[in-house]
């Protein structure tokens, strides 16, 4: 953390590197992050590339380099809600079809059964509340711990794994519910 | 659900997600050994964990990298940079902005004062009083410009002349009795 906010106070002063290695350091969880707003990865580098840019414009904003994390988050937040404002609203629909099922295919060995729950997941994140579906995002792609993850959603602990808590079930009961009608159908 | 079944998912999702103390771990272990339910609650869990770390993996690995991504970023702020050039603080652009607002309004007091025409200059006459020619019939009469019902104060009279131009028709021709002469206009019905 020492290293990062060297790398922030670096940045402000308009290093390229620090700059550089600053986003580079956040990526995984910049981008989950943006992804757990936009629900789907159609424009996530669209996204992605405005964070950069505002990160450049504005980094000179930054005064606690200890909240660069945080600072980050907010301005993530906001290019994903203005980006979401621009954008037509796609149906479930399309945002699976727009999912790529062969980056889990490649394995041979995998079965139908674990694709299918795959898919379903993905359905359920989908359709997850907004602070739900961030915070387990977060959790998912990796790179923060709890106390990280609750920094950048710039809540209390306790709130975080609450809401991860109950993203958990609802995809579960998502899932369960599924599994219910499909047994019921046949 | 009880409170119990929310203490072990907790725990649960600790230990998935990495965050479980040792002392934690204990626990969830003893409970593990203890309850069925709560192996079968775990399994699902994991399960659950593991197919989502895969999914979003996927999802999120898409697209360009962080510095593919950072350099066009770059590049496109650099497009910009004369925005940086001109970034001034707030009370510096109140300033500029005050200045810019008081020469806007000297230079719109100065075009106004230019389009009033002094009195003089009124008396200049235009192009067409210059050609009248000599032979200009005959004074038609005096008739009064203004009319007095609209305005009491002011009253100008005026004389009329008709003229018969080279090819025949004839026009009206209105004359100032202070010398100054109007644009003629011509009066087809005038035999």
């Amino acid at each position: 953390m020492q290293d990062e906010s060297a790398l922030v106070s670096a940045a402000r002063r308009g290093d390229k590197e620090a700059l550089q290695s600053l986003l580079k350091r956040n990526w995984g969880w910049l981008k989950g992050l943006v992804y757990g707003m936009l629900a789907d990865s159609r424009d996530l580098d669209d996204v992605l590339q405005d964070v950069c840019l505002r990160v450049i414009t504005q980094i000179h904003t930054v005064r606690d380099p200890e909240r660069f994390r945080a600072w980050l988050a907010i301005v993530a937040r906001r290019e994903a809600l203005k980006h979401l404002r621009r954008r037509p609203p796609a149906s479930l629909r399309q945002n699976l079809e727009s999912f790529p099922s062969e980056a889990y295919a490649e394995d041979p060995l995998e079965d139908v059964e674990r694709r299918e729950l795959c898919d379903r997941i993905l359905d359920a994140v989908k359709t997850l509340p907004e602070k739900y579906r961030e915070v387990f995002v977060l959790a998912h792609t990796g790179g923060l711990c709890y106390a990280d993850m609750a920094k950048v959603l710039d809540v209390p602990i306790t709130t975080m794994q609450i809401r991860l808590l109950r993203a958990r079930r609802m995809i579960q009961n998502h899932i369960m519910g599924r599994r219910e009608s499909q047994v019921q159908e046949k | 659900m009880s409170e119990i079944d929310t203490r072990l998912e907790i725990l649960i999702g600790k230990r998935l997600d990495g965050e479980i103390s040792p002392g934690e771990q204990e626990i969830l272990e003893r409970e593990l050994a203890a309850d069925g339910q709560a192996r079968e609650l775990f399994e699902q869990l994991r399960q659950l964990h593991q197919c989502s770390r895969d999914v979003i993996a996927s999802e999120v690995a898409a697209g360009a990298g962080a510095e593919e991504i950072f350099e066009r970023a770059w590049r496109e702020n650099a497009g910009f940079s004369w925005r940086r050039v001109l970034r001034v603080d707030g009370r510096l652009r109140f300033a500029v902005g005050l200045a810019a607002g008081f020469l806007l309004g000297l230079a719109l007091h100065f075009v106004l004062a230019s389009g009033e025409k002094p009195p003089h200059e009124t008396t200049s006459q235009p192009r067409i009083a210059r050609k009248i020619p000599s032979e200009i019939d005959r004074p038609v009469g005096v008739a009064p410009t203004i009319d007095p019902q609209a305005s009491r104060q002011v009253m100008r009279e005026v004389d009329w002349y008709v003229f018969t131009d080279e090819s025949g028709d004839p026009w009206l021709i209105e004359g100032l009795r202070e010398g100054m002469v109007r644009p003629a206009s011509f009066r087809g019905e005038l035999h």
